[in-house]
C-alpha cells in the first residue's frame, strides 16, 4: 500500500481530506496489525458449536456425537478434546450375549424378573411368541404375536386349540365326606345347580362346577371346578380338589377358611401351604399342579399320539409298583384299556360329559415327532367307539403328596435327556420304553349344549404336576397343536354363548369391569377432539361404563338398590327362556326381585356389528318393522367447551409472559401443575358428564348394555352377550313380540333388530 | 358309556310308545349329542338342513372338476329332502352321474344332564332313519384317462 493520489477520485471522496503525505513505516505497522486480527479470526472460531455441529449439512451423520468414527478424520482429535472438556458420559459396555446366556446368570435374570408377578410355568415359550399381559398377579400370554385371531378360532372348530389355564390354582380339602358336605352347604346355593354332594361327582368320576358365595351370604364370589378322589367308601377320609380362577383365588381362600374354622399349620418342612382343624385339613397345591386346555375335535388324536402309556409289566421305578400293590393293582391298569378303545373316537363331544381319566405315561421327550406333524384321528368305521364304563373313578398318583414328590424329583433333566439321545445307536430313532412315568389326570369338556352347534368347544383339560409343565407343552405342540392366549378363551366363551368367567355381581368382576372401562376412557382422551366421538350428540349417557346399579335403580319402583346380583337360578332362568320362545298369550311371570339382571344373548337379525356398551332397547310402536334412527341431540356443553378452552389459553398466555418477565428478572415462578390438572378434569366432565339418567337417556327405553359384542364366525353373523334388567324383562315379555329388541352402538344413531335369548348354561 | 342306559323302549307305561320317545322329566335334562359320522373324507358330506343348499352343490361341483368320479352323500331325519335334492340336482347337471341309494338307521344319542343332587347322568337313545346316497360316475371315456 503505497501513496496513491488516485484514491480520492476513485472514491468520489474530496481530495482535500485524505493526507497529503503519509509516514510508511507507521502505515505498514498499522495493516501488519490488521491482517494479525484479520487472521486469527479465521484460525479461531468464537462460536460455541461442537466440531461436528460446523460441518455442513450434508456431511452430517447420525449419532456422530457418540460415534467418533463417523465423523471425518481431521475434526476426531478436536472433537474428542472437546469432548473431555465437558466431561465424557459414562462408557456403558452392555454385556455380551454370552455372559448374559450363562445358567447362573440367565437365572438370576429370570428370578428378577418374577419379581412381584407370577410366571407360568411355560412363561420363556409365551413370551417370546405372545403379548403378555399382567393379571391377575401373573404375567399372562393375551394373543399371539402372528396374528393368528381366526386361525385360532378354526383349530378350535376344525383342529385343537391348547392353553395354558395353570393360573387356576388348585386347593385340596380333605376330610369326612359328611364334614366337608356340610361345609360347602354354607358356601353354595342349591338353585345354583348341582351341589358337591351331587351323586355324579361323588365316585370321582366326573368333574363338577359350583358358584361358590360368602359364608351365609348371597354374595357371590365366582365359579369353582371340583372332584373329589375316588374312594372305596364314603367313612374313609375324602379328598375333594377345587380349580380356582386366579382373579378370586384370594377370596375363596380366606371364605373357606371362616367356613371350616382353619388355623395355618406350620409347615417348614414341605413347601405346601396348609391350614387345619381337627377335622378338616387344607392344602394349597398351587405351585405343585398346572392346567392345560385343549379345545376342538382333534384333541383326542393329539392327546393318543402325543402320550404313549407306561408298560406297567416292563422295568419300572419301584415306587411305582409300591403304589399299585397298595391299591391292589386296581388303579392303574383299567383307565388304560378305556384309553385304547377311546382311539376311534372322532371328538371329544362324544364321550360322557366330564368324566375323569387318569392315566401313567411315558416321558414325552423320549418320543417327540422330528417335526411339527399334525396329529389325525386313527379311523377303523368297522370298530364301535362306544366305550362301556363302570361307575367307579380311577384313582392317581396325583392325589398323594409323596408320590408327587418323588414324581418331581425323579423327572430327569433335559441335558440327560440330549445326552441318552446322542448314544443312540441310531441317531433320532426313537427310544424304547424308559424313564419314570408322569401321572396326568384327563379331563373332559362336552363343549356347547343345547339346540344350535352343539360341541362347539369341546375338548380336554389336563392336569398335570408342574414340573413337567414345559415338556408336555413341547410335545403337545409338536403334534400340531395351536397355542393361544386369553383373548383367544373370551373368544371360546363368547362363539358359545357362555356369559365372561367373571360376572359383574361379584368383586373380580366389578374390577376387571372398571379396568376395561377406565382403559377405554383413555384411548378416547388420547383422541384429539375433532377425532373423538360426542356422545352427548348420539344420546348415549354412559359410553364406557357398565352402570348396572344406576340402570336397575331406575327399573326398580320405589326401593332404592344398594346391591345387585346375577340371576342364577337355573330354574328360572329356564322358564323365563320357555315363556319367551313361546308364541301363546298366556305368560307366566317368575318371582325375582328388582335388583336382578338377566344375562341374555341378542341375535342380529340383519346387519350390523354389535360392540360392547351398546345399549339394549325396548322396541316400541312401528319399530319392528323398519329400523328407527335416534333423533339428533343437541348437546349442551359444546360451546362450554369452547368458552373454557378459549379462556384457558388466554390464562396460559399470561402465565408464560408472567414467567419470562420473572426470569429476566433472575426469579423462576413454578408452574401450577393443580392448575393445569383441574382444567383437564373440567374438560374430561364436559366431554362426558357423569351420568344421572340412563333408562330414559335417548328415544327408546333402555333396558340393558352389552357386555360383549362381536362378530360371530360360528354363526356367521354379529350378536352380542350382555345383561337386562328384571324390570325391563316383564315389560318386554308383556309386550307384542316378546323377543324382539333393538341394540344401538354408542357410535351410531341406527338402532338394530335382534333376537333375544336367555342364557342358561 | 357310564350310564345307566334307558330305551324309550323299555319303558312300561304305554303300549304303543313310539320308538324315539324323548324322555323328559324332573330328575333330568335332556342334551342330545352331535350325530356321529361314519365315515370322513373329502367326498363324503353331510347334508344338514342348516347349510346353503346352493353351497353344498357348488362343493360337490368343485369336486366333479377336480376330477372325482364318487361322491357319498350322508343325510339324517329331515334333512333326507335336501340330500335327496341335491343328489338329483348333481345329476342333472351332469349327464354322465348315476345315484346309488342306501337306507339305514342311526342311532342318536342324548345325555340325560341330572338336576338334582340324587340323580346321575344317564343315556338315552333314540333312532332315526339315514340315507346314504352314493353318486358316482359312469361315464367309461373318462375312467380311460
Amino acid at each position: 500500500m503505497t501513496e496513491n493520489m488516485g484514491i480520492g477520485d476513485t472514491l468520489g471522496g474530496e481530495v482535500g481530506d485524505l493526507p497529503s503525505s503519509i509516514t510508511i513505516s507507521k502505515f505498514s505497522a498499522a495493516r501488519r496489525r490488521e491482517i494479525e486480527v484479520l487472521e486469527k479470526a479465521l484460525s479461531t472460531s468464537s462460536s460455541i458449536k461442537l466440531a461436528f455441529q460446523k460441518l455442513p449439512k450434508h456431511m452430517r451423520r447420525r449419532a456422530m456425537s457418540h460415534n467418533v468414527k463417523r465423523l471425518p478424520r481431521r475434526l476426531r482429535e478436536i472433537h474428542l478434546s472437546q469432548m473431555k472438556k465437558s466431561g465424557l458420559p459414562p462408557k456403558q459396555k452392555r454385556p455380551s450375549r454370552k455372559y448374559k446366556r450363562r445358567p447362573n446368570n440367565l437365572t438370576s435374570d429370570y428370578m428378577r424378573r418374577q419379581h412381584g408377578v407370577a410366571w407360568l410355568n411355560t412363561h420363556i415359550w409365551h413370551a417370546k411368541r405372545f403379548h403378555m399381559v399382567r393379571k391377575w398377579g401373573f404375567k399372562l400370554p393375551l394373543s399371539p404375536c402372528d396374528r393368528s385371531f381366526r386361525a385360532c378360532y378354526r383349530a378350535t372348530v376344525k383342529h385343537c386349540l391348547l392353553q395354558d389355564i395353570s393360573y387356576y390354582s388348585c386347593i385340596e380339602i380333605s376330610g369326612l365326606f359328611n364334614d366337608i358336605v356340610s361345609g360347602f352347604r354354607r358356601v353354595t346355593k342349591p338353585y345354583t345347580g348341582l351341589s358337591v354332594a351331587a351323586k355324579p361327582y361323588i365316585s370321582g368320576l366326573r368333574e363338577g362346577k359350583i358358584t361358590l358365595f360368602y359364608v351365609e351370604s348371597e354374595k357371590p364370589i365366582g365359579v369353582v371346578n371340583f372332584q373329589w378322589r375316588p374312594t372305596n367308601s364314603k367313612t374313609e377320609r375324602c379328598q375333594l380338589w377345587l380349580w380356582i380362577h386366579a382373579a378370586y383365588y384370594e377370596e375363596s381362600l380366606k371364605t373357606l377358611i371362616s367356613c371350616f374354622n382353619l388355623q395355618q399349620m406350620d409347615t417348614s418342612s414341605t413347601n405346601i401351604k396348609t391350614y387345619s382343624s381337627q377335622i378338616i385339613q387344607l392344602k394349597l397345591l398351587k405351585w405343585e399342579l398346572s392346567r392345560f386346555k385343549l379345545t376342538g375335535p382333534l384333541s383326542t388324536s393329539i392327546l393318543q399320539n402325543a402320550f404313549k402309556l407306561v408298560n406297567t409289566n416292563k422295568i419300572n421305578p419301584e415306587w411305582f409298583h409300591e403304589f399299585v400293590k397298595q391299591t391292589d393293582g386296581k388303579v392303574i391298569p383299567s383307565p388304560d384299556d378305556k384309553w385304547q378303545s377311546l382311539k376311534n373316537n372322532m371328538s371329544p363331544s362324544d364321550l360322557s360329559p366330564h368324566i375323569i381319566l387318569p392315566l401313567n405315561i411315558v416321558d414325552p421327550r423320549l418320543n417327540f415327532p422330528k417335526k411339527r406333524t399334525k396329529a389325525l384321528p386313527f379311523f377303523d368305521p368297522s370298530c364301535n367307539s362306544d366305550i362301556p364304563m363302570e361307575n367307579v373313578g380311577y384313582d392317581s398318583i396325583l392325589w398323594s403328596d409323596e408320590m408327587r414328590n418323588i414324581v418331581r424329583q425323579s423327572k430327569i433333566s433335559n441335558a440327560e435327556v440330549i445326552e441318552l439321545r446322542r448314544n443312540l445307536l441310531v441317531p433320532g430313532s426313537d427310544f424304547e420304553e424308559t424313564g419314570v412315568p408322569v401321572p396326568i389326570i384327563l379331563v373332559q369338556r362336552p363343549g356347547k349344549k343345547g339346540t344350535n352347534f352343539i360341541g362347539y368347544g369341546s375338548g380336554w383339560d389336563i392336569i398335570i404336576p408342574s414340573a413337567w409343565a414345559q415338556p408336555l407343552w413341547l410335545c403337545l405342540i409338536m403334534w400340531g397343536a395351536r397355542s393361544g392366549g386369553l383373548k383367544e378363551l373370551n373368544s371360546i366363551d363368547f362363539e358359545s354363548s357362555y356369559q365372561y368367567l367373571l360376572y359383574p355381581d361379584t368383586a373380580a368382576g366389578r374390577e376387571e369391569e372398571n379396568c376395561r372401562s377406565e382403559e377405554c376412557r383413555e384411548k378416547f382422551f388420547r383422541l384429539p377432539p375433532n377425532k373423538r366421538t360426542n356422545y352427548r350428540k348420539f344420546g348415549i349417557s354412559s359410553p364406557f361404563n357398565w352402570n348396572w346399579m344406576l340402570l336397575l335403580n331406575e327399573w326398580s319402583s320405589g326401593t332404592e338398590i344398594t346391591e345387585f346380583f346375577v340371576l342364577r337360578d337355573k330354574a328360572k332362568l329356564r322358564l323365563i327362556q320357555r315363556n319367551l320362545a313361546d308364541k301363546s298369550k298366556t305368560i307366566e311371570y317368575p318371582e325375582i326381585p328388582g335388583n336382578f339382571l338377566i344375562p341374555v344373548i341378542i341375535d342380529l337379525s340383519n346387519k350390523g356389528r354389535c360392540t360392547q356398551f351398546a345399549v339394549i332397547c325396548l322396541p316400541q310402536g312401528e319399530d319392528i318393522k323398519n329400523e328407527p334412527i335416534e333423533p339428533d341431540t343437541p348437546d349442551s356443553n359444546e360451546k362450554l367447551r369452547k368458552k373454557l378452552r378459549r379462556e384457558h389459553k388466554k390464562l396460559l398466555k399470561t402465565l408464560r409472559k408472567r414467567r419470562i418477565r420473572a426470569k429476566n428478572k433472575g426469579k423462576v415462578i413454578p408452574i401450577d401443575k393443580d392448575m393445569l390438572k383441574h382444567y383437564s378434569t373440567e374438560m374430561r366432565k364436559l366431554w362426558i358428564p357423569e351420568t344421572t339418567l340412563l333408562r330414559h337417556s335417548c328415544s327408546r327405553e333402555v333396558m340393558g348394555i352389552v357386555k360383549h359384542g362381536d362378530f360371530s364366525f360360528l354363526s356367521g353373523k354379529s350378536k352380542s352377550i350382555g345383561y337386562i334388567t328384571v324390570g325391563a324383562l316383564f315389560k318386554l315379555m308383556a309386550s307384542r313380540y316378546k323377543n324382539k329388541v333393538l341394540v344401538r352402538n354408542t357410535n351410531s344413531r341406527q338402532y338394530r333388530i335382534g333376537t333375544l335369548d336367555i342364557i342358561c348354561e | 358309556m357310564a350310564d345307566n342306559i334307558k330305551k324309550g323302549s323299555v319303558n312300561n307305561t304305554g303300549q304303543n310308545r313310539k320308538k324315539n320317545y324323548k324322555r323328559t322329566s324332573e330328575e333330568h335334562l335332556r342334551q342330545p349329542r352331535q350325530p356321529k359320522k361314519v365315515e370322513r373324507g373329502d367326498n363324503i358330506i353331510y347334508v344338514s338342513s342348516k347349510t346353503n343348499i346352493k353351497a353344498n352343490l357348488e362343493r360337490c361341483q368343485k369336486l366333479i372338476n377336480n376330477k372325482e368320479d364318487e361322491i357319498i352323500i350322508h343325510c339324517l331325519g329331515a334333512a333326507i329332502q335336501r340330500g335327496i335334492l341335491l343328489a338329483l340336482q348333481i345329476c342333472e347337471n351332469n349327464i354322465t352321474f348315476k345315484i346309488h341309494t342306501n337306507t339305514l338307521t342311526t342311532e342318536l344319542i342324548d345325555d340325560l344332564e341330572p338336576v338334582i343332587d340324587d340323580a346321575d347322568y344317564e343315556i338315552q337313545k333314540r333312532y332315526n332313519s339315514a340315507l346314504r346316497i352314493r353318486v358316482f360316475n359312469t361315464n367309461p371315456l373318462d375312467k380311460q384317462k
